[in-house]
């Protein structure tokens, strides 16, 4: 036994950081320039998801979207929600009444399946894209030393997948810890086991594990760039985004922020922020605490860059040719999307939420579509507009209380 | 959280962009309509939630203003035509942007195209760049008026400054609202103002005084699903301290006088003031608070608080005045309140003597049944004088996950009277009749101290630690003592047709008696969180334990004099000595369920359910002189409790809350109902113990329902509560009648008592342009049934009471102001066939008052009273009539004369019904009538004493 552990433990491969080609990026969010829909994006299609008693929820936790399908987590139910590319509600996997919740889920689409677990990681559970389970596997729990007990992996291949890990101070004489336990990128197969690792955290940083602050709803660190085999990788508190591959990390880009918008640059290392690093970004309103959702589409970088304070500037796509940087919430809704909202002003708007076949997806709530469409038929300007059938039926038949509208923008490439 | 806040922000502001307007001033020649939008062009976007506001180029007259919309358009309409306005963006982190233009009369529309607005250089972002302030303006959660935005007559307070902003209504009560939304909390500075009597900032501090207004959301208390709504006044850098107050004295007809004075002082740590008041036309106050509320200034607006009460009884006199003092040892100079940051001592001391001299008649019909009716009437004459001096001290401290207050107060009072009755009853069956005449000196005095400390912790996630720390736990402990005396000499007179009943009495009642009381509260709550880590708990457990320790001790001296006597020989059946303890002790364990359901942007519904199994152990003893009123019981109850609450935010729709609880209660009997002391010299009504006297044991349930619209200018707003109560074992009197009228009284268990209880109120306000209506109405009804007994037979009696108002409230600007209202009480008691007794009082009034800014004021309330009582013939009708003319002068008006007339008919009447099972009273007193009176006022007024 003793020696099959070793040998897994061993033909674990440790993957190094390559920094060759840092690339850094000076952003200055209150600089961040607007514009009208069309001069940004070359696409903007609104696909309203359809309400029925069943397939009702609240919003958009995570997204992915395969050829057929968008799969849908929303934290407010506990369902993972399949709806057609034309938003018809297609099947729903519910969480067990009375046990733990769906807290998360992978896709695998070589394979066509979605994995999560609802019972607390002792089970994943795999499901194909009707919903219908087609098994379950027992894990081996948390005392597996080579094995990921995570539903929030990406699958680059049919049976190989990317997963992170989180900062935490456990020693190798751990009862829970893993032979990959100080790196944040692993790579698993399609059983749970790690087959190689990378992207070690030094000992400074070991304690930040119970002090990161999720900036809202579908916060992503880890986010496909928009081709099947390359990720971003977003460290916490330090601004810097990593590329990963099925065998390499790169340390890729650097982004600076000016001094108001910044954290100290030692904040993940510096022990005087020792359990108190939620404290000081509650104080320091305008620091940007948190760099998520990274996407790539063309020349275009898209992330969010969260504050504790109120901003219009977190959204934001800086053009890697140009250097120019939008906000995505300054765009302004035009004709090309019917005058309806792409963003909404509030903490629940998750930004951009996946980045798949040259399209970004987001979504905002029928309560901010439905508000566009009263003030549009108030508004002498936009009173003749045209929707499209689909939203012509859509404000017909519906109501402010309907499910979301997943929004597919396609951005052009010279901004 | 977070999210609700914002979204209840965003609704805030959508109610005010929104595609209305709220005109500052209509103009007889606004018809012009404007429209444009704001960008950044800079930067390339439109600017939303930005502050437009139209000024007239001549005199910078504001004359409309409003927030930029979701697309950076602002749409003006009823904007004056054909001249110069100019129109001035501004937002947080920018430059303003001002553009001037004239409205062609023919076309009457201007489209000012596109506004560019510059964005401050962020190395400057604390500079102000020196414009007009916008009227309005979203600074990051919190909405701000700005003060000088504002035109107002250089006399105006906040009040008058609160009723130009769009969406906020001051209520007549002082309850301020905002588009609907009730203000938990109006603070100045960040803090309570004296106590935190809305009318005391509304009325006092001058408009020209404050910088800015905010109304936010108070988001320090996490765990509250509905978070309070606060309002902020922030004083201007140099008028962060200041005195005002007043000193008026005025002489009227029929030796009337009124005197008051008041001094107050502030500063962003102390607050201070001094009243007084002195005056015989029933202008009275128990606390300082009050006091200080008569004493407000007022601005340009109508001063018609703090009239005469016409409705007491008798001559008064009052002389009363304190002083109040708090300092706050925060050092936080943040004008936004932090919760946890509370360091607060606060004393207050009050000293009132008040006299009263009170000629009464009154008038009762009991009935008895088979055995005919009494006709009983009495006049009597009272003159007291009650003094009383009390103080009090307060600390609170707050930490962020713990707090502890303490009090303690002291009170002192003497009271002196002189009371005769002369007494007629008539037995309307056997003509008998029966005549008393009793007369009583008594005086007394009383001193007490109170005090109480507490301390209260939560238990909260460390986030840096990561896990959870400290308990859920309030610990209070409260004592009281009290030491005092009570003498009194009654002479009575009795005589009847029997005369064989006749008695006379000259008997001196000397009292001492001290009293201490003792409660210790303690709550452990949620108890299973010391043993879990992260996961949310089902059921939560709670204990609770409650006692309460009390010593009373009472001396009695009592004597009798003899016709021809020339000292009081000790009357051995009243002569007592008696101590007598109680011990109760609740102890209880509640189950507590919450839940929660939310669909993001569409609702959040929250539900808790919450079953507390209490008992309760009460121990009486008493040891007496008087040995058959030695008493040593033990009781043990079951008195479980119960409560549901649901809570429902549609957002942009509405609120609503529902509660239902039930809860249990004994009620023990007392010493005097079981084992009293048989005093004959109370020659009409004797009462006789009932050792048997048993616990009686109730059950409540009560329902309470709560809605309010969100958004929109003109919201509603309404709640309801329903109650039902069922006494098992009711303590019911059984009363036996003599021929001669008098009766013996004795408490018994009777039957089951049932009532039932509904009380509601909506409202709702309206503001157009300047004017405001406000409509308020409440309804209430009670109704209960159960048993009496009267000459041993038993009755099944229902009392039913109703009692509905309406209040409507009219207001111009501060100019004109006009109300009307309606008050309807009645009460309809029925017992089996003995008897039936019914009164109502309805009374309707109509106001009207107008002021002429600095100058003259008018102000006239007229009260048409109704009142029917079963007990008379006939409907009493009176009308009470009131009328202010006076002149405000000097630069600041700080000197006022006035003139008023009251009850101007000269019909003031006190009628008071009462009735029980079976009797109904009416009666009638002396009360302050027809007087006119000149007042002089000065009110000196300083705000910002560093210049």
């Amino acid at each position: 036994m003793l020696i099959i552990t070793a040998t897994s433990v061993l033909a674990q491969k440790v993957i190094k950081v390559d920094s060759s080609h840092v690339m850094t990026l000076r952003v200055d969010p209150s600089n961040a320039s607007g514009g009208n829909v069309s001069d940004v994006f070359a696409e903007v299609n609104y696909i309203p998801l359809e309400t029925t008693d069943e397939s009702l929820f609240g919003s958009i936790g995570k997204l992915e979207v395969t050829d057929d399908y968008f799969i849908i987590l929303d934290h407010n139910t506990h369902c993972i929600l399949i709806f057609t590319k034309t938003g018809k509600f297609h099947a729903k996997i519910k969480s067990t009444e009375g046990k733990n919740m769906i807290y998360d889920f992978a896709i695998n689409k070589f394979t066509k399946q979605i994995t999560f677990s609802r019972d607390g990681y002792k089970n994943m559970t795999t499901c194909d894209y009707d919903g219908k389970v087609i098994k379950t596997t027992k894990l081996g729990g948390e005392t597996a030393k080579d094995e990921i007990n995570s539903d929030n992996l990406i699958y680059f291949a049919p049976d190989k997948a990317i997963g992170t890990y989180y900062y935490n101070e456990m020693d190798s004489t751990d009862k829970y810890y893993k032979t990959f336990s100080k790196s944040l990128i692993l790579y698993a197969d399609n059983k749970h086991k790690v087959y190689a690792h990378g992207l070690p955290f030094k000992k400074a940083e070991s304690k930040l594990g119970n002090e990161i602050l999720y900036a809202g709803n579908s916060t992503q660190n880890i986010t496909n760039a928009g081709i099947d085999t390359v990720f971003f990788y977003s460290k916490a508190y330090n601004y810097s985004i990593f590329t990963i591959t099925p065998n390499t990390i790169k340390y890729a880009y650097q982004l600076i922020f000016p001094l108001y918008a910044s954290l100290p640059i030692d904040f993940s290392v510096n022990p005087i922020y020792k359990e108190k690093r939620i404290e000081y970004i509650e104080k320091h309103r305008d620091a940007i605490f948190s760099l998520t959702n990274v996407f790539q589409s063309g020349d275009n970088l898209f992330f969010k860059a969260s504050i504790y304070g109120t901003t219009k500037e977190d959204n934001l796509i800086y053009n890697l040719k140009s250097g120019n940087l939008i906000a995505y919430k300054h765009i302004q809704p035009d004709e090309k999307s019917f005058y309806l909202p792409i963003s909404e002003d509030n903490w629940n708007f998750a930004g951009m939420l996946t980045n798949t076949g040259g399209y970004l997806y987001t979504a905002v709530s029928s309560l901010a579509t439905f508000t566009a469409y009263e003030q549009n038929k108030d508004n002498k300007d936009v009173r003749n507009l045209h929707y499209n059938p689909v939203l012509t039926q859509y404000f017909k038949k519906g109501n402010r209380k309907d499910n979301p509208c997943i929004i597919q923008l396609k951005l052009k490439n010279d901004l | 959280m977070k999210i609700k806040f914002k979204l209840i922000l965003a609704f805030m502001v959508i109610a005010l962009a929104g595609n209305a307007a709220f005109a500052q001033k209509k103009d007889s020649i606004g018809t012009g309509a404007v429209t444009g939008i704001l960008r950044d062009s800079v930067h390339n976007y439109i600017m939303q939630s930005a502050t437009m506001a139209i000024y007239k180029v001549a005199g910078n007259e504001l004359v409309n203003y409003q927030l930029t919309n979701n697309f950076g358009r602002y749409q003006f309409k009823q904007v004056p035509v054909g001249i110069p306005l100019r129109v001035i963006a501004t937002h947080v982190g920018y430059i303003s942007a001002k553009k001037d233009f004239i409205i062609s009369p023919k076309t009457k529309t201007i489209d000012l195209k596109v506004l560019n607005i510059d964005r401050i250089d962020l190395s400057l972002k604390e500079v102000t760049i020196a414009a007009a302030a916008p009227p309005m303006q979203m600074h990051g959660d919190t909405l701000e008026f700005n003060a000088s935005a504002f035109k107002l007559d250089t006399n105006a307070v906040v009040e008058d400054l609160l009723r130009k902003l769009p969406g906020v209504t001051v209520w007549a009560d002082g309850v301020i609202t905002v588009n609907g939304r009730k203000i938990s909390r109006l603070l100045v500075e960040g803090k309570d103002f004296f106590g935190g009597d809305n009318k005391i900032a509304l009325q006092n501090i001058p408009k020209n005084a404050v910088q800015k207004i905010q109304v936010y959301q108070n988001r320090d208390d996490k765990n509250n699903i509905a978070p309070p709504t606060e309002m902020n006044i922030v004083l201007k850098k140099n008028r962060k301290d200041g005195f005002f107050g007043k000193f008026g004295v005025g002489l009227g007809t029929q030796k009337h006088y009124a005197g008051d004075g008041m001094i107050t002082y502030y500063s962003p740590k102390t607050q201070a003031n001094i009243v007084g008041a002195y005056n015989n036309v029933n202008k009275s106050a128990n606390d300082v608070n009050t006091l200080m509320g008569f004493n407000s200034f007022k601005g340009e607006g109508i001063n018609n608080d703090y009239h005469s009460d016409f409705t007491r009884q008798g001559q008064n006199v009052f002389k009363g005045g304190g002083f109040t003092a708090s300092h706050d040892f925060s050092s936080d100079a943040d004008t936004r309140p932090a919760y946890y940051k509370t360091n607060l001592l606060k004393g207050e001391f009050f000293l009132n003597d008040a006299s009263n001299n009170t000629i009464a008649d009154s008038r009762t019909k009991v009935s008895l049944g088979a055995n005919g009716n009494l006709d009983q009437t009495s006049h009597g004459t009272s003159v007291g004088d009650n003094f009383s001096d009390r103080g009090s001290a307060n600390y609170d401290k707050r930490f962020e996950h713990y707090s502890i207050s303490s009090s303690f107060n002291f009170n002192d009072s003497r009271n002196n009277s002189l009371n005769t009755q002369d007494q007629a009853s008539v037995n309307d069956l056997t003509s008998q009749k029966t005549h008393n005449l009793a007369q009583q000196t008594a005086s007394s005095s009383q001193t007490s101290a109170k005090g109480y400390a507490s301390l209260s912790t939560n238990r909260f996630f460390d986030n840096g630690k990561h896990k959870y720390k400290s308990l859920n736990m309030d610990l209070n402990y409260a004592f009281s003592l009290e030491d005092g005396t009570r003498n009194s000499k009654n002479i009575t007179d009795f005589t009847a047709t029997d005369a064989t009943q006749n008695k006379y009495f000259n008997r001196q009642y000397l009292t001492d008696f001290n009293s201490n009381t003792h409660t210790i509260n303690a709550t452990f709550r949620d108890i299973g969180s010391y043993f879990r880590k992260f996961s949310q708990p089902i059921i939560t457990m709670d204990f609770k334990n409650s006692l309460d320790i009390r010593d009373y001790h009472e001396d009695n001296n009592v004597g009798d004099l003899a016709a021809a006597g020339a000292s009081y020989t000790p009357n051995a059946g009243l002569t007592n000595i008696s101590h007598y303890k109680t011990i109760d002790e609740k102890p209880s364990i509640s189950f507590n369920k919450n839940h929660y359901k939310g669909l993001d942007n569409r609702f959040y519904k929250s539900w808790s359910a919450s079953v507390s199994a209490q008992g309760q152990v009460y121990m009486q003893r008493n040891s007496a002189l008087q040995s058959f009123q030695n008493l040593d019981r033990t009781y043990h109850y079951f008195i479980p409790t119960a409560s549901f609450s649901f809570y429902n935010d549609q957002y942009g729709d509405y609120t609503s809350q529902y509660s239902l609880n039930y809860n249990t209660t004994v009620h023990f009997p007392t010493v005097s109902q079981l084992t009293p002391l048989n005093d004959n010299a109370n020659v009409y009504s004797i009462s006789l113990g009932n050792p048997n006297l048993q616990p009686a044991y109730e059950h409540n349930l009560n329902f309470y329902y709560n809605y309010y619209q969100q958004g929109g200018k003109n919201a509603i707003n309404g709640n309801a509560s329903i109650s039902a109560s069922l006494v098992k074992r009711n303590m019911t009197d059984s009363t036996n009648y003599d021929a001669l009228g008098r009766y013996i009284r004795t408490v018994i268990n009777l039957g089951d008592r049932k009532s039932i209880n509904y009380n509601g109120s909506i409202h709702k306000s309206y503001k157009i342009k300047e004017q405001q209506f406000n409509i308020t109405g409440n309804s209430g009804l009670n109704y209960s049934d159960y048993l009496t007994s009267v000459n041993g037979q038993t009755y099944q009696t229902h009392t039913t009471g109703v009692s509905a108002s309406y209040v409507l409230l009219y207001n111009y600007q501060s100019l004109w102001s006009a109300g009307a209202g309606e008050y309807f009480s009645g009460n309809k008691t029925n017992q089996g066939r003995l008897s039936q007794s019914t009164y109502y009082n309805w009374t309707t009034n109509f106001g009207f008052a107008f002021a002429f800014p600095k100058s003259i004021f008018f102000n006239t309330r007229v009260n048409f009273n109704n009142s029917k009582s079963s007990a008379v013939a006939n409907n009493v009708y009176y009308t009470i009539w009131n009328a202010d003319v006076g002149y405000r002068f000097l630069k600041g008006a700080e000197a006022e004369i006035k003139l008023s007339a009251l009850d101007i008919l000269h019909q003031n009447r006190s009628i008071y019904n009462y009735a029980n099972s079976n009797s109904i009273t009416t009666s009638t007193a002396n009360v302050l009538q027809q007087y006119f009176m000149l007042t002089l006022a000065y009110y000196p007024r300083k705000f910002g004493l560093k210049k």
